[in-house]
């Protein structure tokens, strides 16, 4: 891939990074998914068959539905994919729209990097109360990592995009590696 | 100044008409210098945000009831041990209103969490409703019975006899419709607001658990205001003890006559002491069960409450 | 501070930031201009509590389920089959279109995932026959919304137990209405196929009939095996969920072999990724309308109009309002579980029915889960048929307004809400 090799040192050693961490994307949500559908029919399956539930049935959900929304935000940062409204900077000529990306890009890195500062140091509080969970008795911070790890890997994305955007001549990214006329590499529905 | 005062239940329930009280009370008394908003059910979030926020001082003063609190004040469970409290009224009242195990011990575990215990009290007694009549464990054999997401809560309906199934709250009605569980457990004020009785036939109060809630306020906040200020709040906290004591009976007494008069076919059914003592020889194991789970000084403090509850009885 | 905030929201989205940045930066101006005293913990933890209802789970368990159906032949075989019944008819396929989607919403009560479930498979169909793009994903996704009239539907639950309200005759109430918006599109789809000339397709014989029903007898289950076990009483609808996915898998994989087990851990990292983009919304939703909440600018608001001794027709207008405007911009369950307590003493003080209000608000979160800028379905459509945001809610206007003409409907005659309810129980 051309632009791999592409840019400085520091950005050369984000995209490696990234690269990892693409790959425990895939892992991690694929697995949640997984996980949460054998978790659900399980416990149908234990009530129609025994009469019972699984006690921790909701509770495991409920930590996966929160893993698969920050995980899947930082893989959807990942693949351009957010929803926008991008009626007024599709009428702007291709220069500006690249300068435009770039700069909505880097603000929203910030945006995201504030949020999972705050998302980090609320964990820190939730852990110092020593909460844990009612089915599970769980640490509760250990349910919550996933918001700073995901918000703050999209907030890479994002930086990474707008880079992107400045250092190209010919296209507007949506992210890293996509254009806005490419065809996301990903199976849709 | 302006105290905010957040409650889990919805406008006319229990928790509502004592914030609208205590906000009556501390307005008057202050000639309006210091005002309270009270915000209800799901305006700042749900049961476990409201302690939350209380604790990081963004409001001053909420509610939480022991099933949500148990997370956070995982000792609070004691409260909700079956035939723990006082039978007659006047004895539960002087229990949740004065026991040094609550506001001397339990009251510690809550200021390790940037809690002042403010107060506690009842919300009516915990009523079963069921689709079929029930006066023995035998009965219960084949019901599959709706508890709150919490290990304490199946083992005590386990050594019932039921089958406890934790579903979630939004669930209930629909579960019980379509027959998935057969019974569910609340206050009858709570009941008839959920229209539990609408799929239910059979309301049975079997007197083994008083619903209880604590109200909480900031330790900070309250470490910070004047000693009048204390007084006067402790003053208004024993005026709208027994303010609430007949309010909730007179809400939950109203709720029964409105479901009977919905549901004609509903039948009621309050056990006999005979019948309950045999619930209560079964679900003995539960204290020392529950003070294993929880840990802590759990144990110290349900030793400390039967010794007030006996005092209180006498 | 009101005016800022939406000012704030507005300017950002139009810039084309992502959804998420101008209801994040609203909050963040609320909370650090004007509540300093607030921690920014409260953000975080009411984007998780907004991500916290167990019934979200049923999202992603149809995401999953439908995206399992679509790659394989069950959405193939089933629509074959429609198209040799209606699709010779004036419309024919956007009606099957809108009848389809109002049963798959009856049963997940998931407006999200009938959008993904019914719209996914049949959207290319319609675009092949001839129907225009926005009109077809319009009907799609304003279709799905009766899924909150028609029982089982999470929002009645939440209204009903806010606002003291019967479940059981509001799940009456429903169901009239459901069908009236359901024949009203599908009117405005017959008139649209003729005044766009769309192409009959020839009449299927009898014989092509019965083969196309053989093939998909095994798929047709699907619905029958869904419905049957809600309304026996076998599964709840938490339940029904993951019945589906299971039947799904059991369907494609092991039957029509048109899934491989390889296949499964890439479906799912989809799933997990359109899940992400929505849910990660529905958080942030959750701060902003705590935000709205904390600084009582609802009660403000009522205050300000000046409502206490309307009549009945302006309280039900001023309420229909609240929640159209309020669910444009915020999650309907939130918008229900603000501004339902806020209303309730004044409908009842005015003596009118509950559940006639509690179905016109549902009503409203329906037009509101597909009017913009905040539209659970408008992001669920933008993110699985990869369509722009705008072009998504293009096609939208005509259906918002026989929304709103049924609203209107709905207020001056009652019964089409109240009869089935008046019925059952008095
Ligand atoms: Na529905
Ligand atoms: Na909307």
């Amino acid at each position: 891939m051309d632009s791999m090799s592409e840019g400085g040192i520091v950005l050369r050693g984000a995209r490696r990074v990234d690269r990892a961490l693409a790959r425990l994307e895939k892992i991690l949500l694929a697995g949640a998914v997984i996980l949460m559908a054998v978790n659900t029919i399980g416990n149908v399956v234990v009530r129609l068959g025994f009469s019972s539930s699984l006690f921790f049935a909701e509770e495991l959900n409920q930590f996966l539905i929160v893993l698969v929304t920050f995980v899947g935000t930082s893989a959807a940062a990942r693949q351009g994919r957010h929803i926008r409204m991008s009626a007024l900077t599709d009428m702007l000529p291709l220069k500006y729209r690249r300068w435009m990306f770039a700069f909505i890009q880097a603000t929203t890195a910030i945006v995201l990097a504030a949020l999972a500062w705050y998302a980090a140091t609320y964990i820190l509080r939730v852990q110092g109360l020593g909460r844990v969970t009612p089915a599970m008795q769980v640490p509760m911070w250990i349910t919550l990592v996933w918001l700073p790890l995901g918000l703050g890997i999209a907030a890479l994305q994002f930086v990474l995009a707008s880079a992107a955007n400045l250092r190209s001549k010919d296209d507007a990214y949506l992210a890293q590696y996509v254009r806005e006329q490419d065809d996301v590499d990903m199976p849709t529905v | 100044a302006d105290w905010k005062f957040a409650v889990e239940e919805s406008p006319g329930d229990v928790q509502t008409l004592y914030a609208e009280e205590f906000k009556r009370l501390i307005e008057q008394r202050t000639g309006g210098k210091t005002t309270v908003t009270v915000y209800t059910y799901g305006q700042l979030g749900n049961e476990n945000d409201l302690t939350e926020l209380t604790a990081g001082g963004a409001i001053q003063f909420s509610n939480a009831s022991p099933g949500h609190l148990g997370t956070f004040v995982p000792e609070v469970q004691v409260l909700s041990l079956p035939y723990l409290l006082p039978e007659s009224d006047a004895a539960k009242g002087k229990v949740l209103s004065s026991s040094p195990a609550l506001y001397d011990s339990l009251a510690k575990d809550f200021a390790s969490k940037g809690l002042k215990l403010f107060t506690v009290y009842p919300e009516g007694e915990m009523v079963w409703t069921t689709k079929k009549a029930v006066r023995t464990p035998e009965d219960l054999s084949d019901v599959k019975f709706r508890v709150m997401t919490s290990p304490i809560l199946i083992e005590q309906f386990k050594l019932y006899g039921a089958n406890p199934v934790a579903l979630p709250w939004g669930e209930i009605y629909s579960g019980l419709q379509m027959n998935v569980i057969q019974a569910q457990v609340n206050p009858p004020f709570f009941i008839e607001s959920a229209k539990f009785h609408e799929v239910t036939t059979h309301l049975i109060y079997t007197g083994d658990v008083e619903y209880t809630t604590t109200v909480v306020a900031n330790a900070d906040f309250w470490n910070g205001l004047s000693e009048q200020d204390k007084t006067m709040l402790n003053e208004v906290r024993e005026q709208l003890q027994t303010f609430i004591l007949a309010k909730q009976k007179e809400k939950n007494a109203a709720a029964l006559a409105k479901m009977q008069k919905d549901n004609p076919k509903l039948t009621v059914i309050r056990l006999t002491d005979a019948e309950r003592e045999v619930f209560r020889k079964r679900v003995k194991p539960l204290n020392a069960k529950l003070v294993e789970m929880v840990g802590g000084r759990s144990g110290k403090i349900l030793e400390q409450l039967q010794a007030d509850v006996a005092a209180a009885s006498k | 501070m009101a005016l800022t905030i939406i000012l704030v929201m507005l300017v950002l989205l139009l810039l084309g930031y992502p959804m998420i940045v101008p209801m994040l930066v609203a909050t963040f101006v609320g909370f650090f201009v004007y509540f300093p005293m607030l921690k920014s913990d409260i953000i975080v933890q009411q984007m998780i509590s907004g991500i916290s209802p167990v019934a979200l789970i049923t999202v992603p368990m149809f995401i999953l389920a439908a995206d399992i159906v679509t790659r394989g032949h069950t959405a193939n075989r089933l629509l074959d089959l429609a198209m040799t019944f209606f699709g010779h008819v004036k419309g024919g396929l956007a009606v099957t279109t809108a009848v389809a989607c109002t049963l798959f919403g009856a049963i997940s009560g998931s407006t999200q995932a009938t959008v993904v479930a019914i719209g996914g498979p049949i959207r290319p169909r319609m675009l092949q026959a001839g129907y225009d793009d926005r009109f077809t994903t319009a009907l799609i996704i304003n279709a799905s919304d009766i899924a909150f009239l028609i029982p089982p539907s999470i929002g009645m639950i939440v209204f009903g137990i806010v606002g003291k309200v019967s479940i059981g005759e509001l799940f009456l109430a429903g169901i009239g209405p459901g069908l009236l918006i359901l024949v009203l599109f599908s009117a405005y789809s017959v008139w649209y196929a003729w005044h766009n000339k769309i192409p009959l397709a020839p009449r299927i014989g009898w014989a092509d009939r019965f083969r196309a029903s053989r093939k998909a007898v095994l798929a047709l289950m699907f619905p029958v095996l869904i419905i049957g076990g809600l309304y026996a009483g076998y599964f709840s609808p938490t339940e029904v969920a993951a019945i589906a996915v299971l039947y799904a898998f059991i369907l494609e994989v092991c039957i029509y072999r048109a899934v491989k087990l390889k296949d499964i851990p890439r479906i799912a990292y989809s799933t997990g990724l359109i899940t992400g983009i929505v849910f990660v919304l529905v958080g942030t939703g959750a701060a902003f309308s705590w935000l709205i909440s904390f600084a009582q600018l609802p009660q403000q608001l009522i205050a300000a109009i000046g409502l206490a001794d309307a009549g009945p027709y302006t309280i039900l207008f001023v309420i229909s309002l609240s929640f159209f405007i309020g669910c444009m911009f915020v999650d309907p369950i939130v918008v229900t579980l603000i501004l339902t307590p806020i209303f309730m003493p004044l409908v009842n003080a005015a003596g009118i029915d509950p559940v006639l209000v509690g179905t016109l608000v549902t009503l409203q979160m329906a037009i509101g889960s597909c009017t913009p800028p905040f539209g659970c379905d408008i992001f669920t459509a933008c993110a699985i048929f990869r369509k722009p945001y705008l072009e998504v809610i293009a096609g939208t206007p005509p259906f918002i307004i026989i929304l709103l003409f049924a609203t209107l409907l709905l207020v001056l005659v009652p019964d089409i809400a109240l009869l089935l309810p008046r019925l059952a129980f008095h």
